[in-house]
């Protein structure tokens, strides 16, 4: 991708963007992954404008199945049509009278805002930490890798577990946690790039020829040690969007009836022996999906890096 | 789009792994979310249901209710009128002395094979006014009974609080078989505080055998070991965290129970304990969801009897706590409720309104004049009259806006929670839900009593009386009100609650406690939702289900169906 070897200033070489967007384009998995991520980032923002019930509502209809698929053409046209007084429950009803499919197309407001929101935030601070502890090697770095191994010994969901539980269940509380859990990550990554990088030629020929080392750290060595992050970047969002399911399945997400799916399928779970699958099941193919979603399209990504 | 092979699967996977082994013939299999934690009736664990359960099957009163009716499911119901003997065979009342006479069933054996006598019932009573223990059930029921001597001069800390935790003559022993208690005035309560389990009686040579220098009442052996009684069932097996087994005492008095074994399993998860009982591997599944129990009563090799007991649901609302603490905001409250759309689908219709402060079939309970319907209308004209025109200013109490209630308790409480939220967001009241542990729900509860607004339903007072119910919810919580987690206050209940205790006569006992339960639903002192019908799940081979004011399972009751 980048010259490596070149000189400060001097023009990276270009990327072979035609090239590069015509292997995007033949990767079906990538395309559909595209599809998952554009679809849960539409649905994060409009999901409760466009459901067609209240998602904190309840409706009265309790424990209603889904109706039978064959039936689905005709209740879509009666729908379309204007046919109908009230549109079906399409995945059903759960036990508080919700409607499931208009929870499950909310939900992606909480749970992207969360897993978004605490990879980001996880991104910038750990890329940034890492980058001092890769570029400025003292006591003090190093007293900051050993806090991040120690954060790193404890199982991810079981600090985030501490941590809402000691914070509070909002969703800012819910997004640092996640931050911080996935900080170290994004440390360690830059700091091996950022050593890796900084034994280069052109670090030391920054250096004689006077730039300072926070300016050669900022201009130079950060943006040729972004990769691994921005790859990583892709693969965290869809372990906090199961993080985030996972803490609210054990009651320490977000509070019912917030539509989120991990509440979705603790709540759901319940009525599967008495037969209805429907109010965690829906909500749990939104979750695979999207994380698989997530998957491809950071697979694709750090393919492609790795072969340029 | 049912898929019942999938459910076939989790039925038989559930009672797989978790119950192989677990019974054997003649063996009744229970599964509840809990089991006993303690078995000291003055311990720690004492106002845990599980506790009752544990003490109830092991220990025996002096008097309990007789059968009464048996009501159209077939559950054999009480009689709150009229009492029998149990320990005590017959009894005789002095009214000039207010000294009670019982004459003891002779024969009795208890489980380490002591034989029931005096020295049993005057120990029980020595270690209730003793107030050692961590929780003075004993001692408490001792005064609402109004039995000399137990005052709160106990809780002195100089030497004469020694001297008043001392039994002295309020119970004597005249001989073997028979002993006197003396009230320091007549009491309606003293028979039906006798019934519950905080004065069942002891085993005085097998508690005094464990007893040491630190703990001269054995309330640690109590607790962690054994309650040795002469009730129908003897302790077997006790693992804490996962079962509690009684084996049957042949020597009952009143006839050997029919099973030989009770295992009581632990199984937390509701929906666990309906597998397992589909599958035919348990015979008595407690404490399910209404949901759970309607989905049972259509399947077959199950039966769910149901009766109106003691349950109820209602809101707490904080009288300490603004908004609450302006009766127009509770009215708005009130008359925002939905309680059809509650009863119909939370509850399928195993339930009704509650129209009171006490439970209906209490005797004492008079239905206020003032009732309050849904009225969404009203309940807006209120909200305005208290200040909040359309729930403008609700945002000054972010805190205070929300339903608190027992998350473990999602299943069973969520959908009235979401439907009660919808509701008071439809008048204008912004309410959020806070689902909370159980252990923090019961402190912010019982001692800090600081929850602005709680939805519960696990209240219930085992005292069958509407006086003994006002005085554990209603009266000042400093003054006796224990329950009173709404900080409600009012002196002229207060002073008119303890004048009734010891009123003789029936007539102004009746019409002071009229008076009373008039006030308290004028003034909101709760919001009461409805009545729900405490249900049992069982499989179609055992039959003999009792209502008992504990809600506990009295495992005696049951036997195999001919």
């Amino acid at each position: 991708m980048t010259d490596l070897t070149g000189a400060p200033g001097a023009a990276l070489p270009a990327v072979d963007r035609r090239g590069l967007l015509a292997r995007l384009r033949s990767d079906r998995f990538f395309l559909v992954g595209v599809v998952i991520v554009f679809l849960s980032l539409f649905l994060a923002a409009f999901g409760p404008l466009i459901s067609p019930y209240d998602p904190l509502r309840s409706t009265g209809e309790i424990s209603t199945p889904p109706p039978p698929i064959e039936t689905w053409p005709r209740l879509l046209y009666e729908t379309v049509s204007g046919q109908r007084e009230a549109p079906p429950h399409w995945f059903g009803t759960d036990q508080s009278g919700l409607d499931v499919f208009s929870r499950v197309i909310s939900a992606p407001r909480a749970d992207m805002t969360i897993a978004l929101g605490g990879a980001l935030i996880s991104l910038v601070i750990g890329t940034f930490l890492g980058l001092l502890a890769g570029f400025y090697r003292n006591w003090a770095t190093e007293f900051m890798m050993r806090i991040s191994d120690v954060l790193q010994s404890f199982p991810v969901f079981i600090t985030a577990m501490i941590l809402v539980a000691l914070s509070g269940r909002q969703t800012g509380n819910l997004v640092l946690a996640l931050a911080l859990v996935y900080t170290p990550i994004f440390v360690r990554l830059t700091r091996a790039e950022v050593m890796a990088q900084s034994s280069r030629g052109y670090v030391q020929a920054a250096l004689a020829v006077g730039n300072s080392r926070w300016t050669i750290a900022i201009k130079h060595v950060l943006p040729n040690s972004l990769v691994p992050s921005l790859v990583q970047m892709s693969v965290t969002v869809g372990f906090a969007i199961i993080l985030t399911a996972g803490l609210s399945f054990v009651g320490a997400g977000v509070r019912p009836p917030t539509p989120e799916w991990g509440s979705m399928i603790s709540i759901g779970a319940q009525q599967l022996i008495l037969g209805e699958w429907w109010p965690s099941v829906f909500p749990g193919v939104a979750i695979s999906l999207t994380v698989l979603g997530y998957a491809f399209v950071g697979h694709t990504i750090e393919a492609e890096f790795r072969e340029t | 789009m049912h898929i019942s092979w999938l459910h076939r699967l989790l039925v038989a996977f559930v009672a797989a792994i978790g119950m192989a082994g677990a019974a054997q013939a003649k063996d009744l299999l229970v599964l509840a979310d809990d089991i006993p934690a303690g078995l000291d009736y003055d311990g720690p664990t004492a106002s845990l249901i599980p506790t009752y359960g544990g003490i109830a099957n092991l220990l025996e009163p002096l008097v309990y209710y007789a059968p009464g009716e048996v009501n159209e499911e077939g559950v054999q119901l009480l009689d709150f009128d009229k009492f029998e003997g149990r320990l005590a065979e017959s009894w005789t009342y002095d009214p000039e002395t207010f000294t009670w006479t019982f004459t003891l069933r002779q024969g009795v054996k208890g489980c380490n094979g002591a034989t029931f006598n005096a020295d049993d019932v005057v120990y029980t009573f020595a270690r209730a006014k003793s107030v050692s223990g961590a929780a003075p059930i004993g001692w408490f029921l001792s005064n609402v009974g109004s039995i000399d001597g137990f005052t709160p001069a106990v809780f002195a800390q100089d030497e004469s609080g020694a001297a008043a935790r001392t039994l002295g003559d309020e119970v004597r022993k005249i001989d073997d078989y028979t002993v006197q208690i003396r009230q320091s005035g007549p009491n309606q309560l003293f028979l039906r505080v006798l019934t519950i389990f905080g004065l069942y009686i002891y085993d005085k040579e097998t508690m005094e055998a464990n007893a040491t220098e630190e703990d001269p009442w054995s309330h640690t052996y109590n607790n962690n070991v054994n309650a040795p009684g002469f009730g129908p069932w003897c302790l077997d097996d006790w693992d804490k965290g996962a079962g509690f087994t009684v084996k049957a005492n042949p020597d009952y008095y009143l006839g050997a129970p029919a099973y030989d074994r009770v295992v009581l399993r632990k199984v937390p998860q509701s929906a666990n304990r309906v597998a397992i009982l589909q599958s035919g591997r348990a015979q008595i599944a407690e404490r399910l969801t209404p949901k759970e129990y309607d989905s049972l009563s259509k399947m077959d090799g199950v039966k769910v009897v149901s009766a109106y007991g003691n349950e109820n649901l209602f809101l707490y609302v904080n009288y300490q706590v603004p908004p609450y603490d302006n009766l127009a905001m509770r009215k708005a409250l009130a008359h925002a409720v939905p309680y059809d759309k509650i009863i119909s689908t939370s509850y399928f219709g195993k339930a009704r309104k509650w129209p009171g402060m006490i439970p209906t079939t209490y005797p004492g309970y008079h239905e206020a004049s003032v009732q309050y319907a849904e009225d969404a209308e009203k309940a807006r004209a209120y909200l305005a009259e208290a200040g909040y025109p359309e729930g403008q200013g609700l945002e000054a109490f972010p805190d205070a806006l929300r339903i608190t209630y027992i998350a473990e308790k999602e299943s069973a409480l969520g959908p009235t929670a979401t439907v009660l939220q919808t509701a008071l967001r439809d008048v204008g009241i912004p309410m959020e839900l806070d689902p909370i542990p159980q252990t923090q729900y019961g402190e912010r509860e019982l001692v800090k009593k600081d929850m602005p607004l709680g939805l519960t339903d696990h209240v219930k007072p085992i005292g069958v009386d509407a006086a003994y119910g006002i005085l554990l919810s209603y009266v000042t919580a400093a003054k006796g009100g224990i329950m009173n987690a709404m900080n409600y206050s009012n002196e002229a209940v207060d002073n008119a609650l303890f004048a009734t205790l010891n009123e003789a006569d029936d007539a102004k006992r009746t019409a002071t406690l009229v008076d009373i339960q008039e006030t308290l639903m004028e003034e909101l002192a709760m919001v009461p939702i409805l009545e729900y019908k405490t249900h049992w799940a069982t499989s179609a081979d055992v039959t003999g289900v009792v209502w008992h004011p504990d809600n506990a399972l009295h495992y005696y009751d049951f036997r195999p169906a001919e």
